[in-house]
């Protein structure tokens, strides 16, 4: 279940927060749900709900891109 | 329910024409904005945008401007609005803010807010977000493509309130007057800002008066929602599937290594799913993009393969989301710098979204475009005016050939939608001569529909010493062509000093690390600096150019005899 909460830096202080599905960063609010593999924040609905059903299906928490992954690009790629 | 949803819906007609009132409020920012600011790169390179925005931060007027601009801009309204709040607006207050770590696209672009009031209630936002020429920082011109951290790149505005009222706020107007190197200019071109946002607000003010703040908030909300379900539509005639795509940058100004961006591109249903992670980590150097450059460069993309009746506003970006890493390319993380990649990167990515589209779409994709700006800055003590000058000079590239039509020749690449700096304006202002100003023979890829064609410009240097910085790119790369259409010639910045017979690198003369990314090079009267900007990519096979479209290119000296026989398969009288 995800919950709203606030960035609450002070005003002198710099805290970057970023979504972590679109990677954008948060100025104040933003969504915080639980999973196996730790906390994340999301900047908004759309986000989390990309997260569950595009992000953990696709890629996999702690995703990184492999070695040789221009070759599979390029490999796709319309010429 | 808010006063909008409560309203009755507004019939088609009436929308239509509150969302062209929308547009032409914009427009006219952009004519005050035009015939009153001070610096070339505002009144004859139109680099800024002009927009409207609801309470909640949500674009829901533009006009035909600078598409990283409007693409992005409401991430650093909506940043501005958390930040500050909107009870932080009062009449007459104008807001300021460029922070690329606030929801900005790089430090030169400048954001002016101001609310437009109706019986003491805020009813929306006009905004003008403009490219100041000159902000600090290390290089004159604050384009340093050496700098290594945001603090380098100029002077970092948050969200402040520089009008308070319709007062000066003065001492914010002292922190950045003091801080720019051409302070009478940025003068000039704050108040141009300004004053295209007391135009908008008094063009508000009449469809207030005309249609009443509830309808006018309704027809807003009905406009945001109608441009969402087009593009829903528009994607939905896509073929789902996952498409790939990807390019790079050829370097960052500090070291000569490529940096590559990646998109996975989904599309499921009414849905598009702009998956960047497998983008390289960001650089070092200045070509970082920030992540609303990034999304701004997809909502671009799409927009250039969809109808073009859908009225652009924060509805239609809603269908098209994104997925970054922060610390890419394409999602700088802080203290990163970012200049270029606002410039040079973002019509990288956004071919890169063409191209994937274009295994969706084929029938409207589109060889690459010349992706560079040319950006070229320079400064110094003008010998005959004595004032020290600053000035953002941009090119044209070639765009990429798509069925039907050959690629535009020398145009603002994708993401500026700016014009050219007349010679005149440019010999008036600054100590060059404009020797030669010309398009490149042989510069289009060639295709069934060939790419448009680069420019080459060479400039003579008329004083005794200028300060010069270069961000370039694709000058080791090549915009490529589709469909066994050809790439685009490359792009290239090179120097003859004085005396000598030849034009060399930059490299060469000075040690530069990069030939496309250096600052601060100080050259001499006498010196010749040649831009040449790069081609666009063809489309389709060459050999199925029509023989009289081949000819006539070489009649008009566009395609040299020789790349007509090797590329094309053309004899001239054959």
């Amino acid at each position: 279940m995800a919950v709203w909460l606030e960035n609450d830096a002070q005003w002198h202080e710099e805290r970057m927060l970023h979504c972590a599905l679109c990677g954008r960063m948060i100025a104040k609010r933003f969504l915080r749900e639980s999973f196996a593999h730790g906390d994340e924040i999301f900047c908004g609905d759309d986000c989390l709900t990309l997260y569950h059903d595009y992000w953990l299906v696709e890629r996999g928490p702690g995703y990184r891109p492999p070695e040789g992954i221009d070759a599979a690009y390029a490999e796709r790629m319309v010429m | 329910m808010s006063d909008a949803e409560r309203i009755e819906p507004i019939d088609p007609v009436t929308l239509s024409v509150i969302n062209n009132a929308f547009v032409n409020v914009c427009r006219e920012m952009g004519t005050a904005m035009m015939r009153t600011s001070y610096s070339p790169i505002f009144n004859e390179g139109l680099d800024f945008s002009c927009m409207l925005f609801n309470l909640r931060g949500d674009l829901i007027g533009q006009a035909e401007f600078c598409p990283t601009m409007l693409g992005s801009c409401q991430f650093a309204m909506k940043w501005m609005l958390d930040e500050v709040g909107l009870d932080a607006f009062g009449p007459g207050d104008v807001f300021i803010h460029n922070d690329p770590y606030r929801g900005q696209c790089h430090m030169p672009e400048h954001l002016v807010v101001k609310a437009v009031f109706h019986e003491g209630r805020p009813w929306g936002f006009v905004a003008n977000i403009a490219h100041v020429g000159e902000i600090g920082g290390m290089a004159p011109g604050s384009f340093a493509a050496d700098a290594t951290e945001v603090y380098q790149e100029g002077l970092r505005l948050p969200p402040l309130k520089i009008m308070a009222g319709g007062d000066y706020v003065r001492d914010v107007w002292r922190i950045v007057l003091a801080n720019h190197r051409t302070p009478k200019t940025t003068w000039g071109d704050y108040h141009a800002m300004i004053g295209s946002l007391n135009v908008a607000e008094e063009r508000v003010q009449e469809l207030l008066a005309k249609y009443g703040a509830e309808r006018l908030a309704a027809a807003s909300e009905q406009l945001l929602d109608y441009s969402e379900r087009f593009m829903r539509a528009e994607i939905a005639e896509m073929p789902d599937g996952v498409y790939y795509a990807q390019d790079c940058m050829e370097d960052d100004g500090i070291t000569r290594n490529p940096y590559w961006m990646r998109l996975r591109l989904t599309i499921r249903g009414d849905q598009a799913i702009c998956d960047w992670t497998d983008s390289d980590e960001q650089a070092k150097g200045p070509i970082n993009a920030t992540f609303v450059v990034t999304a701004a460069s997809c909502y671009s993309g799409f927009l250039h393969v969809v109808s073009d009746d859908i009225p652009i506003n924060a509805g239609c970006y809603r269908p098209i989301q994104l997925v970054t890493r922060p610390g890419t390319l394409v999602n700088v993380k802080h203290p990163g710098p970012s200049v270029g990649g606002n410039t040079e990167t973002h019509p990288h990515i956004q071919n890169v979204v063409l191209r994937a589209l274009a295994g969706a779409v084929p029938e409207r994709a589109t060889g690459a475009e010349g992706a560079s700006s040319c950006n070229f800055l320079f400064g110094g003590f003008h010998p005959e005016y004595g004032d020290y000058y600053t000035n953002y000079h941009i090119e044209g590239s070639g765009w990429g050939g798509t069925i039907g039509h050959d690629g535009n020749s020398v145009l603002c690449p994708n993401n500026g939608n700016c014009r050219n700096t007349p010679v005149e304006i440019l010999e008036t202002k600054y100590p060059f001569v404009v020797e030669e100003f010309r398009l490149r023979p042989d510069s289009a890829g060639a295709g069934r529909w060939r790419g448009g064609l680069a420019s080459s410009r060479v400039f003579r240097v008329e004083a005794p010493e200028i300060t010069v910085n270069a961000l370039f790119d694709r000058t080791r790369t090549q915009g490529p062509g589709i469909f066994g259409g050809g790439s685009g010639a490359s792009s290239g910045i090179h120097i003859q000093r004085a005396g000598d017979t030849a034009f060399r690198s930059f490299s060469e003369a000075f040690g530069t690390v990069s030939d496309s990314k250096f600052t601060r090079v100080a050259v001499s009267r006498g010196d010749r600096i040649r831009l040449d900007s790069a081609g666009g990519g063809g489309f389709g096979d060459p050999r199925e150019r029509p023989r009289e479209s081949i000819a006539e290119d070489v009649r008009q000296g566009l395609v040299s005899p020789d790349a007509a026989r090797e590329l094309y398969g053309y004899e001239e009288g054959a």
